[in-house]
């Protein structure tokens, strides 16, 4: 984890990225003809489960494990590695055989250098041992500079393409709806006119890393890895670069216009198209319906940077108010607060789970964008949630079509926030009359009594005044229940507050009514 | 013959730290500090996410790069148990190890004796690190820093409110009047409370009124073990509380199979019937009836090739089940086999020659694999899909540590878990997949 480094143990329910080495292993096993050998204990075979369940691998994930047991413990664990990159380089025939360390093997000291240094004189496949910290390094950090390394290793320079051509910098597997954005992305590069030289490392091979140098412009689809690659081939090769992650309207022209202009090419008639009264964004945006579905809702966001910043801007594109964005990338914390800018209320770093957690609770958001531990967060309060960045899950590796780059991938996340957040009209409804009970007996009014105490804060609220519970007299009582039971606890926590500031000793039909005034017009302001 | 071979090899297991997922619901009232990595966090993250909520009673002390340094993580460990203990008010816990600890030779027995002692409540140390343990003996090494909770001695008279609490001061109270010493039986293996309802209602129709189990959820009301308790497993794996039961406690271990399909129930309620003079002639027909319910299952497995690649250690107790019921299991790979706990496993498995690899290498097995032809193939949650595409039919070895196997009611359960993919590929031949070849 980021932080200071001189504090010690540190307590940690989820991680929000993963490790050097599952960095390592999305970059080498995106490529073609490319096997790591995996330098640690029998438990860190893991990384197979994430490609046999998350991408369904068909075929058996090109890693192989150098088991540290106790017997290498003792004795070390050299000749192991020895005997398993020879076997590997017999049986599998790579390329490149990358011999990444663990966690456990950086700890052991053990110079997988040397090992490969005088292995690489037998081996039919060149040896790599990606340039990181295994033990302090995360996720994507590896990936930049495994990504790199590898780059650096095997670029060479080509003479360009005829036609303008542009290089895809970062889709492999494990990411977030990488691939699905892949596709995306050729389609409408297709359709400017732009040619895909290469993408990397998804699907690359040695002679795809060889031949990055043809393209004219490289592209770094997201802001967490890939631009020290993007630097190198410009330093190296004087290969221009841009680094963006085009989601919704205003991050896709300008990435359009980024792409056009270095290409020399009219992008504008391409914009307009996707925004015409025509089109499926204008007209739901449009819709006289996402007036009330949409318009001035309360949404928090956090994710990883590239997908954080781009929903932000999504968002407030459709009409809704981002209450705070957030990002687990604690080492682009400058970059965050200047791209979100004025968006949200709030913009801040933070990669603490519980923290995170507790501030959706507090928010009351109408719905959450966050990552697969936001999900779990919201359902737990009850909000409506997308997941809109990794760590992801397997519902995060849909099978049909699902990107979130570009006008596509716009058009998708409006579906799946127009099926998410609670609709306009049913919304009045239910505001109006209650939610619909058919036959209200006695049986249904002690059930919602049950849901109104359940739904009630068991205790009082302690990030509140905190002086024991109010009470609420039988008319106050009577209102309350009259609340649709998914937003009662909410008016519930807002009466109460009110009350105890403003100094009542019990709830009243008339501070009821008093704080709806306070708040709703407290929120209207908000909205504007 | 020797049919037992070692490969010394690579397979596909998970880390024993896993066994948190289960373990954490098991025992009330408690928490699971794992002291590791990112790693550590990343695996359980990715292996359980599916599975278990978000807010789990279980989390890591990371470690930072100044814990490599520091001579004794007692004060970091502590601020870490003092965060813990503000959430979730615990009442015991677990302060699992993993390969960095072993690797940096922390120790964390001391600090957690310590922290026992500020916190007033146990800190309990257990190794669990993936060097040297594979994936189910997270529960051996948690249900052995359990045995300190296990009495020595009954109370003498109905539990009296103590002042201090119970499990400083056990053992410290010979002097009280004892109970009349008499022989009691001890299940041993973290299963579900329906699992333990079962085998108690088997027992007492056998003429055994009661039957204690460890673990029990609760840490305060662990059964008594001494050199009057009679000890049986349930779980193959749990060789090392087992050989500090016979060690500390003179407990008698009974060897026996484990109570795992119609014939290792049979066989196991009858070796504690015998144990405690009861009548077994009960027992024959209790087993007969049940393979008579799994007789449609039967028609399914009857003759059908099974491998197992070995992953969850459950591999012989079930090898030993399939060939019960006619199937040939072609190899019973497995990641360790403790020979005395396991003794009359192999000797069933050994009769009916079914060859079994200890620490298999993946890489051999897929060129066996070749060679068998094997109907079914158990395997880990790694390789499962990968084998599914080269043509095989698999089963997840996983499924097997999470669901209810033990007894005669759940020998059902257990059966459907190794029909239910033969069916399943049976039926997509049937509708449509023919077409697509490669099934066949
Ligand atoms: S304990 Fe060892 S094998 Fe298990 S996850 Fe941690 S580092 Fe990997």
């Amino acid at each position: 984890m980021g932080g200071s480094g001189v504090a010690g143990m540190k307590l940690a329910y989820w991680m929000y990225e993963g490790t050097a080495l599952s960095g390592i292993t999305r970059v080498a096993g995106s490529m073609q003809k490319v096997h790591t050998v995996i330098h640690g204990p029998q438990g860190d075979g893991y990384v197979n489960v994430m490609y046999s369940m998350l991408e369904r691998f068909h075929t058996i994930p090109p890693f192989t494990l150098s088991t540290i047991g106790r017997r290498e413990m003792a004795q070390g664990s050299r000749a192991r590695l020895v005997e398993t990159v020879r076997r590997v380089d017999a049986q599998h025939q790579p390329d490149v055989i990358v011999i990444t360390p663990t966690c456990s093997s950086t700890l052991l000291q053990e110079d997988l250098l040397a090992v490969a240094r005088t292995l690489g004189k037998q081996t039919k496949a060149k040896l790599i041992v990606p340039n990181v910290n295994a033990f302090r390094d995360l996720e994507h950090r590896a990936m930049d500079d495994f990504l790199t390394q590898i780059v650096a290793e095997f670029a060479t320079e080509q003479p360009k393409t005829e036609q303008f051509s542009v290089n895809l910098i970062g889709p492999s597997y494990l990411g977030f709806h990488q691939l699905h954005d892949m596709q995306e992305i050729r389609s409408m590069l297709e359709s400017l006119g732009v040619a895909v030289n290469a993408v990397i490392p998804y699907g690359a091979s040695i002679k795809t890393l060889q031949e990055l140098t043809k393209a004219h412009l490289n592209i770094c689809l997201y802001h967490e890895y890939g631009q020290s690659a993007c630097e190198l081939l410009k330093e190296k090769f004087g290969i221009d670069y841009i680094v963006a992650t085009p989601i919704g309207i205003r991050l896709t022209s300008q990435f359009v216009k980024a792409i056009g202009e270095r290409a020399g090419l009219p992008v504008e008639s391409y914009i307009r198209q996707n925004l015409a009264p025509s089109g499926t964004i204008a007209r739901f945006t449009k819709s006289v319906d996402s007036l009330s579905a949409l318009f001035g809702k309360r949404a928090v966001v956090f994710g990883d940077y590239s997908h954080a910043v781009g929903m932000t801007h999504l968002l407030r594109e459709i009409g809704v108010r981002v209450v705070w964005a957030g990002t687990y990338m604690k080492t682009m914390e400058k970059a965050f607060q200047a791209s979100i800018g004025g968006l949200a209320d709030e913009v801040f770093v933070c990669d603490d789970f519980q923290e995170i957690s507790h501030k959706i609770r507090d928010t009351h958001p109408d719905i959450v964008l966050g990552t697969q531990m936001e999900r779990h967060s919201a359902a737990r309060f009850n909000f409506p949630c997308i997941v809109i960045s990794s760590p992801a899950h397997i519902l995060n590796f849909p099978l049909f079509p699902a990107p979130v780059l570009g006008y596509q991938g716009m058009t998708r996340m409006l579906d799946t926030i127009n099926s998410t957040i609670k609709l306009g009209l049913e919304e009045h409804l239910v505001n109006m009359f209650g939610e619909d009970s058919p036959g209200m007996g006695e049986e249904d009014t002690a059930q919602e009594q049950v849901a109104v105490t359940s739904d009630m804060p068991k205790a009082p609220d302690k990030t509140t005044a905190g002086e024991g519970e109010l009470k609420w007299d039988a008319e106050a009582t009577k209102a309350l229940k009259q609340v649709p039971f998914f937003v009662r606890g909410k008016v519930q926590r807002n009466t109460e507050n009110y009350a105890r500031e403003r100094g009542y000793s019990e709830v009243t039909l008339e501070v009821i009514y008093a704080a709806k005034a306070y708040f709703e017009s407290k929120s209207n302001q908000g909205e504007r | 013959m020797e049919r037992v071979e070692r490969e010394n090899g690579c397979f596909h297991t998970f880390c024993p730290i896993a066994s948190v997922a289960w373990l954490h619901r098991k025992i009330k009232d408690s928490f699971f500090l794992i002291v590791g990595t990112h790693t550590c966090a990343h695996f359980i993250q990715t292996a359980l996410d599916v599975m278990v909520y978000a807010h789990s009673r279980f989390g890591f002390a990371v470690l930072e790069e100044s814990d490599l340094v520091s001579a004794s993580p007692t004060e970091e460990l502590g601020k870490v148990v003092q965060q813990v203990v503000d959430e979730w008010h615990p009442k015991v816990i677990f302060v699992l190890s993993t390969c960095s600890v072993d690797i940096l030779k922390m120790d964390l027995e001391v600090s957690c004796k310590d922290l026992s002692t500020r916190f007033g409540f146990p800190v309990l140390p257990a190794s669990t690190s993936g060097i040297d343990r594979s994936f189910t003996q997270g529960e051996d090494a948690v249900l052995h820093a359990l045995l300190p909770f296990v009495p020595k001695e009954a109370p003498a008279v109905e539990p009296v409110e103590e002042k201090k609490p119970r499990w400083f001061s056990f053992g410290k109270e010979s002097e009280k009047e004892k109970a009349e010493p008499a022989r009691n039986l001890v299940l041993i293996g973290a299963v579900t409370d329906s699992t333990i309802q079962q085998l108690q209602w088997e027992l007492k129709q056998l003429g055994l009124p009661k039957v204690d189990v460890f673990p029990d959820g609760d840490i305060r009301k662990m059964p008594v073990i001494n050199e009057q308790t009679v000890v049986v497993p349930l779980q193959p794996y749990l060789n090392d509380t087992l050989a500090t039961i016979r060690r500390e406690r003179r407990a008698k271990v009974l060897s026996t199979v484990f109570p795992i399909g119609p014939d290792g129930t049979a066989r196991f309620l009858e070796a504690i019937c015998l144990e405690f003079g009861l009548d077994t002639s009960r027992i024959k027909e209790k087993e007969a009836q049940a393979w008579r319910d799994l007789e449609p299952q039967l028609q399914i497995l009857r003759g059908k090739k099974i491998m197992f690649l070995g992953d969850n250690l459950l591999e012989l107790p079930l090898a030993r089940f399939l060939t019960s019921c006619d199937v040939q299991v072609v190899e019973a790979g497995t990641p360790y086999i403790h020979s005395k706990d396991l003794q009359q496993e192999l000797e069933l498995l050994k009769e009916r020659d079914v060859r079994i690899v200890e620490s298999p290498d993946f890489t051999k097995q897929l060129q066996r694999m070749q060679e068998y032809k094997p109907d079914l193939v158990v395997a880990g949650l790694g390789i499962c899909n990968p084998l599914e595409a080269m043509g095989f039919t698999t089963a997840w070895s996983i499924e097997f540590t999470f669901a209810q196997i033990h007894g005669f009611v759940n020998a059902i359960d257990l059966i459907k878990l190794f029909t239910k993919p033969l069916l399943k590929r049976q039926a997509l031949m049937e509708h449509g997949w023919a077409e697509a070849g490669w099934l066949e």
